[in-house]
């Protein structure tokens, strides 16, 4: 992902390099992201295929409230839970829906952003209501839309997606009518290029990277707005683990000097937005603006 | 009947400001181009002379008046009609880099007119040819995939020449197409113009501030002042005997090459800064 909005700016014939250079030289310019892809890539990989020490879904009467130690890297819950072993399996639900709720805020943020982009009276309408929208209490909002479905898990993708479009069309909207008064749009306009054409070869991949840097901070967004829900005790329910409920159910433990119950959950959605972050970042500094 | 014959053209833009009076770009503007010759537009900056390039192509729409390009009227074509006849009417602009996008291929660029307009031609076939234009614009075949970007702007400014010529039109607006570049670099661009209109046959809509340049390219010259064309003259004609007084203006603010030549500037009362209120009559 790192790698793909940015176009091969050194393009010289006979001298390509070769893949591994690309990596390599992508991981020195931007060590943070590098970092941080390593870190969800193998959070994921272990939550869908690694084995983990204990069952995550698991109680052990006898062992609740342990610290970490070499049996339980992590500690125990209140019920003996291993606290790596859900951390790790947490990991499955909480970033499938925040993908899951960005990827439908992608889709469709997009289309109407760049729907949304002309300097009509109408498109000046719609950035009022949208204004309105995003002063509403979004949080609160999406706490109602999924205790009112019944704590159905689609209502969080929902609830995160409708949080992100107005985003994505703002962004979209700014963007593209900054470009559409641009040169080159006004060229392809003169050599009698088709709105479908002006949209897919001239707007859209000049802004392939916001839209990318933008895409990313949503992921670790809505990895936030997710903790939060199931901290409340809304979306996802026990026994599956979710960071959220992980935290609430330790944060009771904190001042009794059991801090790992919810410390490791903690730094997990910490660690996540990090990594997110440092990505967009990294797709920012190598798709910068340069249209103008 | 000549190639291009625009009629009473009027352009009012809304002020930037709110509650601004209105800007008069272009006030009832007539003129002909025929096929095969160069027309120059010649104004100070908010003369009005590059709306006047960009409505002649229908990139924006006038108030009133009419353009007719082989004595079809624009106005009257439907949006599909009027991109097939983008093909016969072409651009180029004064900035080199902005209007190329920073995303695609030189090669990709170029061959897009191509993609439009001439639907029949396969892949190979479209190589072929933009690899022809960037030669006739003095572009090797490898700078085909490069970025614009990684071009210099004289490079980039061929580019812009080649992507206006591939669709073989008959009619192009230069937009100030060298004032943007060095001095040497600018002759090299006016000599490939010149000599893609001696080749293809092009009539040339010459937009420029610069009485120089347009003294060494152009047939017949236009002025521009206020949204107004003041006078129309065969080149030799404008500059042996200029009839208007701003164009005399104009004239006199030329520098000669000769330093011994006595610097004669004569100023001319009215000046495009008070645009908001133009004279009810220019001064003859």
């Amino acid at each position: 992902m790192a790698e793909s909005p940015a176009p091969a700016r050194r393009r010289e014939p006979g001298l390509t390099a070769s893949r591994w250079t690309t990596v390599r030289r992508l991981v020195a310019e931007h060590p943070g992201a590098a970092l941080g892809v390593t870190f969800i890539v193998v959070l994921v990989l272990w939550s869908l295929f690694g084995p983990l020490p204990y069952d995550p879904r698991g109680t052990d009467g006898s062992a609740s409230r342990e610290g970490p130690s070499g049996t339980h890297w992590f500690g125990t819950d209140g019920t003996g839970g291993d606290v790596f072993s859900r951390v790790i399996e947490a990991a499955k639900i909480d970033l499938s829906l925040a993908l899951a709720g960005t990827a439908v805020a992608l889709v469709i943020g997009v289309p109407l952003g760049l729907a949304a982009s002309t300097k009509g009276k109408g498109s000046q309408r719609l950035v009022r209501g949208l204004d309105a929208f995003q002063a509403f209490p979004l949080l609160i909002l999406a706490l109602a839309l999924v205790s009112l479905s019944g704590n159905q898990l689609y209502m969080v993708v929902v609830a995160i997606a409708l949080l992100n479009i107005p985003r994505y069309m703002r962004l979209l909207r700014s963007e593209v009518l900054a470009i559409r008064e641009s040169r080159f749009v006004e060229a392809a306009t003169a050599m009698g290029a088709s709105t479908p054409r002006l949209i897919f070869r001239h707007l859209l991949p000049n802004v392939w990277g916001v839209i990318l840097v933008q895409t990313s901070l949503t992921i670790a967004n809505s990895i936030v707005v997710l903790s939060s829900l199931s901290f409340l005790g809304v979306g996802v329910s026990a026994p599956t683990p979710s960071w959220g409920s992980m935290i609430r159910d330790g944060a009771g433990n904190m001042s009794s000097g059991e801090w790992w119950i919810a410390t490791f959950p903690g730094l997990a959605v910490l660690l996540c937005v990090l990594a997110f972050n440092q990505l967009a970042d990294a797709i920012g500094d190598r798709t910068a603006r340069s249209y103008r | 009947m000549s190639l291009l014959e625009v009629e009473n053209a009027c352009k009012t833009f809304a002020s930037r400001q709110r509650g601004g009076d209105p800007v008069q770009a272009l006030r009832g503007v007539s003129l002909q181009v025929e096929a095969g010759e160069t027309l120059a537009i010649i104004g100070e900056s908010g003369s009005g002379k590059s709306t006047l390039g960009r409505a002649v192509l229908r990139l924006l729409e006038l108030d009133e008046g009419s353009v007719r390009m082989d004595g079809v009227d624009l106005a009257g074509l439907s949006p599909s009609e009027l991109r097939a006849k983008r093909a016969e009417m072409q651009i180029v602009f004064q900035e080199p880099y902005e209007s190329l996008n920073p995303r695609m291929s030189i090669g990709s660029i170029v061959a897009e007119p191509l993609q439009i307009h001439r639907k029949g031609l396969g892949a190979a076939q479209i190589r072929k040819l933009v690899i022809e234009v960037l030669e006739r614009v003095g572009l090797p075949a490898k700078v085909a995939t490069r970025l614009p970007g990684e071009l210099s702007g004289g490079q980039q400014q061929r580019v812009g020449v080649a992507r206006a010529v591939v669709s073989e039109p008959k009619f192009v607006v230069l937009d100030e197409p060298t004032s943007s570049l060095d001095l040497s670099i600018r002759a090299q661009i006016l000599e490939l113009l010149a000599q893609l209109q001696a080749d293809l046959g092009l009539a040339y809509l010459f937009v420029s501030h610069d009485m120089h340049t347009v003294e060494k390219v152009s047939d017949r010259i236009a002025v521009m002042y206020l949204g107004e064309i003041v006078e129309t003259a065969p080149t030799v004609d404008l500059f042996r005997s200029p009839q208007h007084p701003y164009t005399q203006t104009l004239l006199s603010a030329r520098l000669s090459a000769d330093p011994r030549e006595k610097h004669a500037y004569r100023a001319y009362e009215g000046d495009a800064s008070v645009r908001a209120t133009p004279p009810q009559q220019a001064p003859a």
